[in-house]
């Protein structure tokens, strides 16, 4: 059968209380995420589409194993999440965050940028040589090593935020609206970047968006996402393209696309 | 933009027509000619310092008229709008003709075109959360920008919420307390609420996902459309600008490279820079994990 899943969410719930509107009730309570089950397999693609106050960005936390879920459980490569040594998720398991302007801090040069989760984790690699070679994975020059993020434009500190997840060599990548804040000539060549790295790299990537375009392009797996709970799940193919559930088939027919006398 | 310079101060300025010796070159603003386009733009250039960001940008909008301007990031699109509402940054010089309804805007005192904006021109921006007060509740703001007497203010704010299709009770929520949609619609009655002609929009749906960004274009498009509002709506996004404006303009590099009816460029792009967009803009015209083409812009900063 297909391999053992390397990311398993299980019935998981997280809810959030809300600040005490009133000191004489209790303060309300919000399911983020309502009973979600998903696996993620080794080398795959696998998008998380919804919109704003889905839960996609919540899962997407769980997965790193930056929070835990009230109910239910998380697994990396058949272990909880929460029992795995932080040392080994954290290297195994990489952000990329939205918005480079402030995933990167301006101070540092880009060099220790991409270094930093090589020392935060103390993995026994010469860094200087590891650095390089992860920039020019992402097709940055080596000297970018030298100078401050502010000397970059949009696409290229996506590079560096690119860069500096790869360093630790993780197994899987989870970008949240990697392609968000950047417009579309950028977004283009962050495609690329992408699909560059699936194509050589041994790399599972947790592709969450509301992009449609984008998770349909690059992944080959999809979840929708409204409201905490799992719209549905399947093929890309399928979901993004002919859905069982009306409410993706509203999702898709709300986004833009250029219809002028092309397909 | 109106809400701004919409405060309780400015309000008592006397800028009443004819408060000032007539200037035989500025026609009356009440005698504007209906044949006169809502935004004229010839051979306007704007520099930073050295560096040229807008050269040559010539075209002119007819009442009605819903055009978008599309390019990348740095290719001059939002200089050009804050040029033609004269409201371009102190070290920049502008040269060339700008006249909203016909009267110049270029290089003229702020005193002049402050009583084109709002009325004449009104710019919606990108960013709700800081074009909006976040001390001021909803419906203050909108009111303060429909610069109305006290009395009639209630009144006003109604209607303009009513005409973005808020609740009312919306009126009394502070900006924190509302959605990234909801916000968006406050900031298009404060800007609609002295019945601009012309309505500039710099890229006011991008930070909104899908299904919001869909209803705020949908209003956008019925709003300009039943009150024969004037659009010049800025993006990066072919994929909104084709669905709500029948030109559209291409820049690129500071310059406009291609102008036409939005039908025609999208099915017979002439330009590499409207390809490139235009494939960058539409994966769905690319096999699955086909590599999207990329062209490097013009002079940019990359």
């Amino acid at each position: 059968m297909s391999p053992r899943p390397v990311i398993q969410v299980r019935e998981v719930v997280r809810e959030y209380r809300r600040p005490r509107g009133s000191p004489f009730r209790p303060r309300p309570v919000v399911r983020a995420l309502d009973g979600v089950s998903l696996a993620v397999r080794p080398g795959e693609a696998y998008g998380i589409v919804g919109e704003s106050g889905s839960g996609k960005s919540t899962l997407s936390r769980l997965i790193l194993g930056l929070d835990r879920p009230t109910s239910g459980r998380v697994e990396f490569d058949g272990r909880p999440v929460l029992e795995v040594p932080a040392r080994e998720l954290r290297s195994a398991v990489q952000p990329v965050f939205q918005d480079p302007r402030s995933s990167l801090d301006p101070r540092m040069r880009v060099g220790a940028i991409v270094a930093e989760p090589l020392e935060a984790l103390r993995l026994p690699v010469d860094r200087a040589e590891r650095v390089a070679e992860v920039l020019e994975t992402v097709r940055l020059p080596a000297a970018a090593a030298g100078r401050y993020p502010h000397e970059f434009s949009g696409g290229q500190r996506q590079r560096i935020a690119i860069a500096r997840a790869l360093a630790p060599r993780p197994r899987v990548l989870v970008a949240d609206e990697p392609t968000s804040a950047l417009d579309v000539g950028v977004r283009a060549q962050i495609v690329n970047l992408l699909l560059d790295l699936l194509g050589r790299l041994e790399l599972t990537l947790v592709l969450v968006s509301h992009d449609l375009a984008l998770v349909r392009h690059v992944t080959e797996r999809t979840a929708v996402l409204r409201g905490g709970r799992l719209v549905e799940e399947g093929p890309t193919r399928t979901v993004l393209v002919d859905p069982a559930e009306e409410y993706t088939a509203r999702l898709i027919a709300a986004t833009p696309t250029v219809s002028w006398g092309r397909r | 933009m109106s809400g701004r310079d919409g405060g309780p101060g400015r309000a008592a300025d006397p800028e009443a027509p004819g408060s000032k010796a007539p200037d035989p070159e500025v026609p009356d603003l009440e005698a504007a000619d209906p044949e006169v386009p809502d935004l004229e733009v010839a051979g306007l250039g704007v520099r930073f310092g050295g560096t040229a960001a807008v050269s040559g940008v010539s075209f002119a909008l007819a009442p009605g008229e819903r055009a978008g301007l599309i390019g990348e990031s740095g290719c001059g699109k939002s200089v050009t709008a804050l040029a033609v509402m004269g409201l371009l940054p102190s070290g920049a010089r502008a040269e060339g003709r700008v006249r909203i309804a016909g009267r110049p805007v270029l290089n003229r005192p702020d005193r002049e075109v402050a009583r084109l904006r709002g009325t004449r021109a009104a710019m919606m921006f990108q960013e709700p959360r800081s074009a909006l007060d976040p001390l001021k509740r909803a419906g203050r703001q909108v009111a303060l920008a429909a610069r109305v007497p006290r009395s009639e203010a209630r009144a006003r704010v109604r209607e303009l919420l009513e005409l973005v299709e808020l609740d009312p009770d919306t009126a009394r929520a502070y900006p924190h307390q509302l959605s990234g949609g909801q916000l968006q619609r406050v900031l298009l009655a404060v800007t609609l609420a002295r019945d601009p002609r012309l309505l500039i929009c710099d890229e006011p749906t991008t930070a909104l996902d899908a299904l919001v960004q869909r209803r705020v274009l949908d209003l956008i498009r019925r709003i300009c459309a039943a009150r024969g509002t004037t659009l010049l709506f800025i993006s990066h996004d072919l994929a909104v600008v084709s669905d709500l404006c029948e030109r559209v303009m291409v820049m690129d590099g500071g310059r406009i490279v291609e102008d036409g009816r939005t039908a025609e460029v999208f099915a017979a792009p002439a330009h590499d820079r409207t390809r490139a967009l235009l494939a960058a803009g539409d994966l769905a015209a690319f096999g699955h994990r086909e590599r999207v083409p990329v062209v490097p812009a013009a002079g940019a900063e990359e």
